[in-house]
């Protein structure tokens, strides 16, 4: 249904808002049908460059190019860009089919043309039984459905999403979050995603570029960024883990540890990617971390730590131990099975909390 | 009991709206068409009425009425709906400055604003003594219908304004803006998503000003010559000059009907513009 889909590319994009600098000096580089999303806490500046390559922004420097065309000076209503915005933007005054004619109209389509490509993208969603319904008697999730129908009737290069799921409950929304993927992946429309939701990006896209204070972070697969996150920041956004802040020191054999700030008197294994000295941050992903009753011993192939069981937190398809070893708290999880949570030590018993090398991150604190 | 007490506790509060209404409104109105009604020689009849809408001149006192008021809508309409789109996408301090600029009409005395217009229109005013500085022909303005209509426009502007910019501050910025990325032009975007939804607003700041303009009396007592005799006026020279109370009473009757007839139009007619936008 859409025209060749067109790879889009981001050049050094700034943008500034008085005293804020929203995006500073942006660059992306999206493939031809790719799925990507701009993942970042609010004011990250991820809604700002959507809105740039819309052209509802004008960006203060930069370029936009999109299937190899300069956008810059195109206005939004010569770009061929469908939008869906957050709160979805149907017309209050008009149906469900004369929303989804809007744009072929404004195309000057002849009527017949209309109407069969609004059938066609009202039957995509799903929505054919709904063309004489005004937005107000539609549900959220219809709603949405109507707005993506719209925004795919005019045969767009490029597909914006605008945190399209952030009005819906958390049952639909994983819901809708498959369904809209499986229509691009069918349609092989180039499609931008803006969430702040880890869980949405991870589940709809091919490539996440996680965005903080209009800079771009690390660009990469919803896999790799979460097990090999670039710097401090991914490795904190994304996922869960324990984190230690400390020194590096050498112990007497001359390999080296981590000193905690929270209990210098203890060691903590150090992967050998770490630097040599300094302050450091360490991060262990509590998935990671193998929970052994009992002052057993690291197994081989592991580093580890002894310490005493303290709280269990049970939060629905996982369990959380909670750990003390000195003035320092680190915690695992297990999945919620009942006979892993059986041989789970008691509060206040010894335990070994074990980990491979390669799954401790270090950054520079 | 409950309901019982609540229901007189409801009636409690609604007897002073009520009484006042009935006193001061509704009784006066209904005096008012027993006088209408009443006929030399002591009996009740049409007589009046007949009299009013059998005379040409008559007739054409009530036609002027109705063009005057429909002409200050239209032009209030005209220049009343860019600046409360002004309004509506102002922010902060432009904002209120420009409110207060829309309202000032409403704080100054009726009678000096007329005058102020009178200085600016007048023979030896603004305008033409800018034009005799430059050597060029006076126009003279006062006295007539244009000096009335535009002393009118400038009063009436609040009530069109107020009334659409809050219609259009009420309209989704992201509407249009979905709009564009649709392919709609800004002007595409303004007929087919601002303008159709900023309808209500626009109704009822016409609603406001026809009905109010259609009765301005002071405005065109003061601006107006002798020729520019509307329905107003013409009740007030019956009461007061000629004394015919029976003839004044059916005359504002008449008025009356006629705001009543034009409002409905004018709603019935925003309402199929209203769907047949959608």
């Amino acid at each position: 249904m859409a025209e060749a889909a067109s790879g889009l590319e981001a050049i050094q994009v700034s943008k500034r808002f008085g005293a804020t600098q929203a995006l500073g000096g942006v660059s992306l580089s999206i493939q031809a049908g790719e799925f990507m999303a701009l993942l970042g806490p609010s004011g990250c500046g991820k809604t700002t460059l959507l809105r740039c390559i819309a052209g509802l922004i004008d960006p203060d420097g930069g370029d936009i190019r999109l299937g190899g065309r300069a956008l810059k000076g195109v206005q939004p209503w010569h770009r061929d860009i469908g939008v869906v915005f957050q709160n979805y933007a149907l017309f209050p005054h008009m149906n469900v089919a004369e929303n989804v004619a809007f744009g072929l109209k404004m195309r000057r389509m002849k009527p017949a043309e209309i109407k069969a490509k609004v059938e066609r993208a009202l039957a995509l969603v799903r929505m054919e039984s709904f063309a004489a319904r005004f937005p107000s008697q539609l549900s959220g999730g219809q709603q949405q459905r109507v707005a993506l129908a719209r925004a795919i009737a005019i045969e767009p290069v490029l597909l914006l999403l605008d945190e399209p799921m952030a009005a819906l409950d958390a049952k639909l929304r994983g819901a809708m979050q498959l369904e809209v993927r499986e229509l691009q992946s069918r349609l092989g429309i180039t499609t931008v995603l803006v969430t702040h939701d880890q869980d949405e990006a991870m589940t709809m896209s091919d490539r996440i570029a996680i965005m903080s204070e209009g800079r771009i972070e690390q660009v990469a697969a919803p896999a790799e960024l979460y097990l090999k996150p670039a710097n401090r920041f991914v490795a904190d956004f994304i996922g869960r883990s324990n984190q230690i802040v400390g020194n590096i020191v050498a112990a007497a054999d001359g390999s080296l540890a981590l000193q905690p700030d929270a209990d210098a008197a203890l060691r903590l294994p150090v992967p050998s990617t770490a630097p040599r000295q300094g302050r450091v941050l360490l991060m262990v992903r509590p998935e990671a971390i193998e929970i052994l009753p009992g002052a057993v011993g690291v197994p081989a192939g592991m580093v580890g730590v002894q310490a005493i069981a303290a709280d269990r937190i049970m939060t629905g398809d996982r369990i959380s131990l909670y750990c003390q070893l000195g003035g320092l708290s680190l915690y695992g999880t297990l999945p919620s099975q009942a006979e892993k949570l059986a041989a789970l030590p008691e509060k206040g018993a010894p335990v070994t909390l074990a980990w491979r090398e390669s799954d401790a991150m270090v950054f520079a604190a | 009991m409950m309901p019982n007490r609540f229901r007189l506790s409801t009636l409690a509060f609604l007897a002073p709206a009520v009484i006042g209404l009935l006193v001061f409104f509704i009784g006066p109105l209904l005096l008012n068409v027993e006088v209408s009604l009443r006929e030399q020689g002591g009996g009740h009849g049409l007589a009046q009425y007949l009299r009013a809408l059998g005379d040409a001149y008559y007739v054409k006192v009530w036609l002027q009425t109705i063009v005057l008021a429909a002409c200050v809508t239209f032009f209030t309409l005209l220049f009343g709906y860019p600046f409360a789109f002004a309004i509506a996408r102002s922010r902060g301090p432009v904002k209120g400055f420009l409110i207060f600029l829309i309202v000032t009409p409403l704080l100054i005395n009726v009678v000096v604003r007329t005058f102020g217009w009178m200085v600016v229109l007048g023979r030896s005013g603004l305008i033409n003594g800018t034009l005799r500085a430059f050597d060029l022909p006076t126009i003279n303005m006062l006295g007539g219908w244009f000096a009335i209509g535009i002393t009118l426009v400038h009063v009436m502007l609040p009530f069109m304004v107020l009334s659409i910019a809050s219609a259009l501050e009420g309209i989704d910025q992201a509407l249009e803006q979905a709009a564009l990325t649709l392919g709609a032009k800004p002007a595409a975007a303004f007929r087919y998503i601002i303008w159709p939804l900023s309808l209500d607003g626009v109704i009822t700041g016409t609603l406001l000003v026809f009905s109010l303009s259609i009765g301005s009396f002071v405005t065109v007592m003061l601006m107006g010559n002798n020729r520019t005799m509307v329905l107003p006026v013409m009740v007030y020279q019956q009461l007061n000059l000629s004394s015919d109370w029976p003839f004044a009473a059916a005359l504002g009757m008449v008025l009356l009907v006629t705001v009543l007839v034009i409002s409905g139009i004018q709603l019935a007619i925003g309402r199929r513009l209203r769907r047949g936008q959608a």
